[in-house]
């Protein structure tokens, strides 16, 4: 079926032809409210954009920025409370913005598609892929009955799905994230709407997965000439893909405009404060090198004193070495095997780690970089000392942490601390903020209760945050906040290292970026040393001294991070700094 | 991409500036007091009229349990045959049992049992069904496997069913018996329960942090893993008092409850069905006190439930 | 799914096996004497004591007794009530009757509870679901015999559509109103289930990429909405088979139903021990049984269950 083809079956149940000129779709001083706990919240106030036909146009903002909410109210989809208090949706010149539900059926799928976020929850677990296709042709009138099959699979086929009719007749669980995405991108497309609504469409996938979805939903829209609305957090995605940029803040349009205008001369404070923040190819390690090399000396200093303390009072049974080594952590042959599915040797083996071996100088930050499934976390959780190493040998200082007695593990814990991803999850939701730094102290019996509130107070001013939030709960805290804590409640111990597993991926860029020069900031003071897990490679480039590629539980490659992002030896690397968005792009500001 | 000319409507467009105030990023918003997620939950019952309702009711049924006397003067074990299944008149306001006890006083004295074999067994099913729980679900492995066989087991072996069987086997029945007795076969259900928190609890990001601060395992547990878990145990504890009053009142019902020597409200509705179709309201009145006190505690745990889980709240 | 059934099945066997042995301490092995019992508190000639002991096997350590049951169990040889009868006659007859009213109690809890719970949770918050909610706070707070009263007291004595004692081999009519008043309790948490489920399914993504194809309504409610929210519904439905029956004890006495109730709780009156342990043991099989069925019907319905 060609492009032009596949347009016919709709023809037929569009209105009158709007104007020449008229935009696909226009949307007008858009205001949306939610009513809650009695009170009407503005999630977005005032915003206007337009799309031509076949045009891409991406709106971009954090969390909270009303992007997701402006696109569901075009589509009729304001979810629980929502509704639109003023302002237009034209489509084709028509408005839609207060259009029936009987109206909403009839434009949903024909008219106006919809890719959604999430691929693990957007498949209904109980059908399979195909019935789930052939619902949306025959939700519109096409290829009723037998041919619906055939139809149903070839349009999985086109999203770029393999082996498509056995792949149709299997359920949800049975895909991967990305397969499920396809799929969902099949649906969305299924009935040749003239606007698809693609939000955050690829932002729970690897990045490799991610630019392949995105390579072959554009090329798929522009051969069918559908347009697309693009919701997406991420500035670089969006001008890489959309020719049309909308930035939306707290509800409100701030800025909009051709991409690249935009990516190089944005004009609002706050467009040029996101596209600072924007992590990407172009951006660099967060300091000069002159302060680094500072920053390297003072720590193997202090380590030295440090290690004499420590051989001094409670390692002194340990064999003793000569001085600090530069490497403060030394992974040998790391290996982790997990028994996954039944028990005992019977049961079904998988090699999360295998053989991975690198080094960790003291006062420096080393990224392992890797995307799901590479095994990145599990090294952590070793080095950390918080799982079994099944084979090889982590050691700390020079010495193997795997063969460590209680005592000694209690001190190795004084020395190295975590920080985790989820900013929701990593605190204890019943414990005040002041509880939460206050234990590591508490725990290691650290001061009495006087200077144990003294020294909260001076963490806490350490990551910007204000005495009195010691009193409030994770609850009232966002996200970047809770990081904030985190990372206080890491620092409470003096640690001479910090994992961060993820310690940044589940933050807005701004708060990331804010993050991220904390972080920096704080290396240079106490002279840690960073071990950061994470798969987003330009988060990388802005913290990193050494970078450990690691895919299927192997190393790829390890290397200065300069020399992996200038010249990478193998085509894994080179796969995934390809696939960072908007890397070819040259960023303004 | 290609175009590179503007199209109408998509003209460079910046925001004025002062319609966006831009707020430093992140700062902590220092205008609203502190609370806990226990302090939010109370501020969600607080608007809630059933959470008074039951709140008000259950205190008035455990006053009533604690100094009945308070309420009436009137013996509830004194028996005038003249008066029997008698009227209400002054001073008898519900009238009088086949016996010619006064109803008012029996529907009174009989919170009492009611109330302490709840209490009772609530006390010893949660504990009891706790710490199993706390255990199979954070030690697992051959901990859990063992516990949780051992709870099916007890599970297979239906409530009222089990207790039957096993009270007409005991010597003396009195409230704690009856409560010992409910609660051996009740437990499981609390322990599955938390179990299943424990579980989801436990592969929290906090828990990793605490036990990478150097805590060991069983301060984990009892620090992090049991305070976060204990939310949907509460609501099932203050539900199940309310079953368990009424299991009560059904063991008495069925004549191998509470002794005839305890004034109970399950033993005074046995007693009354003979007399149903001459005076429905000696049936009437322990039924209502006992309908309404199981009420309060269902009520009370379901308004809890959506106070813990905002999942669940209705919006 | 072979091995998964053999799986389930060994490891009913350390819960059919302490079950059963729960139920037999607590009948023969606490104080009190049987035999004594059965004849109330007429003096007993020793040498009857003693044949009736032996027949019972009373004479036996207890584990020899409690296996001497096990194989009675797996030869269908339950012994005798003490009026002589065979427990399993006892049980042919009774059982009929007791499934027959857990049939009616299903149909109506299942009915009932889901269609007032999609209606409760499809306007959450709503008038009618608020009133829904009550009702069925109310049915779960007033005992059951307290409902079979009444229900009795209208349904027999007042408009008299049933006859307040139903006796033996009842027919489906005569079980409507008892089914019912026994299904009651079920009702009300089928209906909060269903309820719950349907709220939380009408919020979920998948019902929004379902309403975003285009779909009706209709159709996004009964395809996606309902069929994801039976689940859970549908095993409630499945492991309160087992209870029921348990349950009828109550019921079955207020109607004067001569099920495996009201059988089973003369026969604890009377203690004997026989007859109870026999039908007790019978419960724990078909809980444990139907359970094991709950289970497989749950991975039909939902494809996501894969037999680990």
């Amino acid at each position: 079926m060609s492009p032009r083809d596949a347009n016919q079956p709709n023809l037929s149940k569009r209105p009158d032809p709007a104007p020449a000129g008229t935009p696909l779709l226009q949307v007008e001083d858009l205001h949306v409210d939610f009513r809650s706990n009695g009170r009407d919240v503005h999630a977005v106030r005032g915003a206007s954009l337009t799309v031509h036909a076949g045009q891409t146009v991406a709106i971009v903002g954090e969390s909270g920025s009303g992007k997701s909410t402006t696109a569901q109210a075009v589509i009729g989809l304001l979810p629980g409370t929502g509704r639109v208090t003023s302002g237009k949706v034209l489509l084709d010149g028509r408005d839609i913005a207060h259009a029936s539900r009987r109206e909403f059926v009839a434009l949903r799928g024909s008219s106006i598609g919809m890719v959604p976020q999430d691929p693990m929850s957007n498949l209904n677990p109980v059908w399979t892929v195909g019935f789930q296709v052939r619902e949306a042709l025959r939700a519109n009138g096409l290829d009723k009955g037998v041919n619906a099959k055939a139809r149903a699979a070839e349009l999985l086929k086109e999203a770029g799905l393999g082996d498509a009719e056995r792949r149709a007749k299997q359920f949800p669980h049975e895909f991967s994230g990305g397969m499920r995405q396809r799929a969902l991108i099949a649906i969305g497309l299924a009935s040749r709407p003239r606007l698809l609504i693609a939000d955050e469409p690829t932002s729970a996938l690897d990045v490799t997965v991610q630019r392949q979805i995105l390579d072959h939903l554009q090329s798929l829209t522009a051969s069918l000439g559908t347009a697309v609305l693009l919701i997406t957090h991420d500035l670089g995605l969006a001008a890489e893909r959309a020719e049309h940029l909308v930035v939306m803040y707290k509800g409100q349009v701030v800025e909009s405009g051709p991409a690249l205008e935009i990516l190089q001369r944005p004009q609002h404070p706050y467009t040029q404060r996101l596209v600072a923040a924007a992590p990407s190819l172009a951006s660099r390690r967060l300091e000069s090198s002159v302060v680094r090399a500072n920053v390297v000396r003072q720590a193997e200093h202090a380590a030295v004193e440090a290690h004499e303390v420590a051989v001094a009072e409670s390692l002194a049974d340990l064999p003793e070495t000569e001085e600090a080594t530069p490497e403060v952590i030394r992974v040998e042959n790391l290996t982790k095997v997990f028994t996954i599915r039944g028990s005992g040797a019977r049961g079904e083996k998988l090699r999360a780690v295998d053989d991975v071996s690198f080094a960790v100088r003291r006062g420096t930050t080393t990224a392992i970089v890797g995307e799901s499934g590479s095994g990145k976390s599990t090294v952590a959780q070793m080095v950390l000392n918080l799982i079994p190493v099944t084979e090889g040998r982590v050691l700390f200082d020079g010495v193997d942490i795997t063969t460590l007695d209680k005592r000694q593990a209690f001190d190795f814990r004084r020395r190295v601390q975590p920080i985790f991803q989820n900013p929701y999850a990593s605190l204890d939701p019943t414990y005040s903020i002041f509880r939460v730094v206050e234990e590591p102290l508490r725990v290691h019996g650290i001061g009495d209760s006087t200077s144990r509130e003294a020294r909260v107070r001076d963490l806490l001013d350490k990551v910007a945050l204000p005495a009195s939030s010691m009193r409030r709960f994770p609850n009232e805290l966002s996200g970047g906040q809770r990081q904030r804590v985190a990372i206080a409640r890491a620092l409470a111990l003096h640690p001479e290292v910090v994992v961060c597993d993820e310690a940044v991926s589940a933050l807005d860029v701004l708060v990331q970026g804010q993050i991220l020069t904390l972080l920096n900031d704080l290396q240079a003071e106490l002279g840690l040393t960073y071990l950061f897990i994470t798969h987003d490679l330009a988060v990388v480039r802005q913290i990193a001294d050494d970078v450990v590629v690691m895919q299927n539980g192997k190393v790829v490659e390890a290397a200065p991070t300069d020399r992996v992002f200038e010249a990478p030896q193998q085509d894994y690397t080179r796969a995934l700094l390809e696939a960072i968005p908007g890397g070819s792009i040259e960023l303004g500001a | 991409m290609s175009d590179t000319s503007v199209r109408p409507g998509q003209e460079h467009f910046v925001a004025p500036l002062e319609e966006t105030p831009l707020r430093a990023v992140d700062a902590v918003d220092d205008s609203a007091p502190p609370s806990s997620q226990w302090g939010e939950a109370w501020r969600q019952l607080r608007r809630r009229p059933l959470f008074w309702v039951s709140v008000v009711l259950i205190l008035l049924v455990v006053v009533v349990a604690a100094v009945p006397s308070l309420f009436t003067s009137t013996n509830p074990r004194f028996q005038t045959l003249a008066d029997s299944l008698g009227d209400p008149r002054d001073g008898h306001p519900f009238g009088f049992t086949r016996l010619g006890e006064d109803v008012y006083a029996r529907t009174i004295y009989g919170a009492r049992a009611s109330v302490v074999v709840g209490l009772l067994s609530t006390v010893l099913v949660t504990v009891v069904g706790g710490v199993v729980g706390a255990i199979a679900g954070y030690y697992g492995g051959i901990w859990d496997a063992l516990l949780s066989r051992i709870s099916d087991i007890f599970f297979a072996v239906p409530l009222v069913l089990g207790a039957i069987v096993l009270i007409t086997s005991l010597q003396s029945r009195s409230t704690l018996t009856v409560s010992l007795v409910l609660s051996l076969f009740a437990w499981p259900q609390t322990a599955r329960i938390m179990r299943g928190s424990v579980l989801q609890t436990r592969s929290a990001e906090f828990v990793t942090a605490a036990r990478a601060l150097g805590l060991s395992r069983l301060q984990v547990l009892v620090r992090h893993v049991v305070p976060n878990a204990l939310g949907p145990v509460i609501v099932i504890a203050t539900i199940s008092l309310g079953t368990f009053i009424a299991a009560e009142a059904t063991l008495s019902y069925l004549g191998v409850g509470l002794p005839s020597s305890i004034v109970s409200w399950g033993g005074d509705i046995s007693a009354a069905q003979t007399s149903l179709r001459s005076a429905p309201q000696v049936l009437f009145w322990p039924a209502a006190a006992l309908s309404v006190t199981v009420l309060s505690f269902i009520m009370l745990g379901d308004v809890v439930r959506d106070a813990l889980d905002p999942k669940a709240r209705t919006r | 799914m072979g091995i998964y059934i053999g799986r389930r099945l060994l490891q009913m066997i350390p819960v059919f096996i302490g079950a059963t042995l729960l139920i037999y301490a607590m009948v023969f092995l606490l104080p009190g004497d049987p035999i004594a019992a059965l004849f109330g508190d007429k003096p007993v000639s020793p040498g009857v004591a003693a044949q009736l002991r032996a027949q019972y096997h009373l004479d036996q350590p207890f584990l020899v007794q409690y296996l001497l049951f096990l194989k009675g169990v797996f030869t269908l040889d339950l012994g005798n009530t003490f009026s002589g009868q065979p427990v399993i006659d006892v049980m042919a007859r009774a059982f009929p009757v007791t499934i027959r009213l857990t049939v009616v109690a299903i149909i109506v809890e299942a009915v009932l509870g889901i269609v007032v719970g999609l209606l409760a949770g499809l306007r959450r918050g709503g008038w009618f679901d608020s009133l829904s909610l009550f009702v069925s706070l109310l049915v779960i707070a007033v005992p059951i015999f307290v409902i079979g009263f009444v229900a009795r007291y209208v349904f027999a004595e007042k408009l008299r559509w049933i006859k307040a004692s139903v006796g033996p081999d009842p027919t489906w009519s005569q079980l409507l109103i008892p089914g019912i008043v026994l299904g009651s309790v079920s009702f009300a948490y089928v209906l909060r289930l269903t309820r719950n489920s349907v709220a939380e399914n009408l919020t979920a993504d998948h019902v929004r990429t379902a309403t975003a194809k285009g779909l009706k309504p209709g159709r996004v409610l009964t395809v996606h909405v309902l069929r994801n929210s039976l689940i859970p519904v549908v095993t409630f439905l499945g492991t309160d088979v087992g209870g029921l029956m348990a349950g009828a004890v109550v019921t079955e006495g207020i109607f004067n139903i001569p099920g495996v109730g009201g059988t089973l709780y003369q026969a604890i009156i009377r203690t004997e021990g026989a007859t109870v342990v026999a039908f007790v043991t019978v419960l724990v099989i078909i809980y444990l049984v139907v359970n094991l069925l709950v289970d497989l019907l749950y991975a039909v319905l939902d494809p996501r269950i894969r037999y680990v």
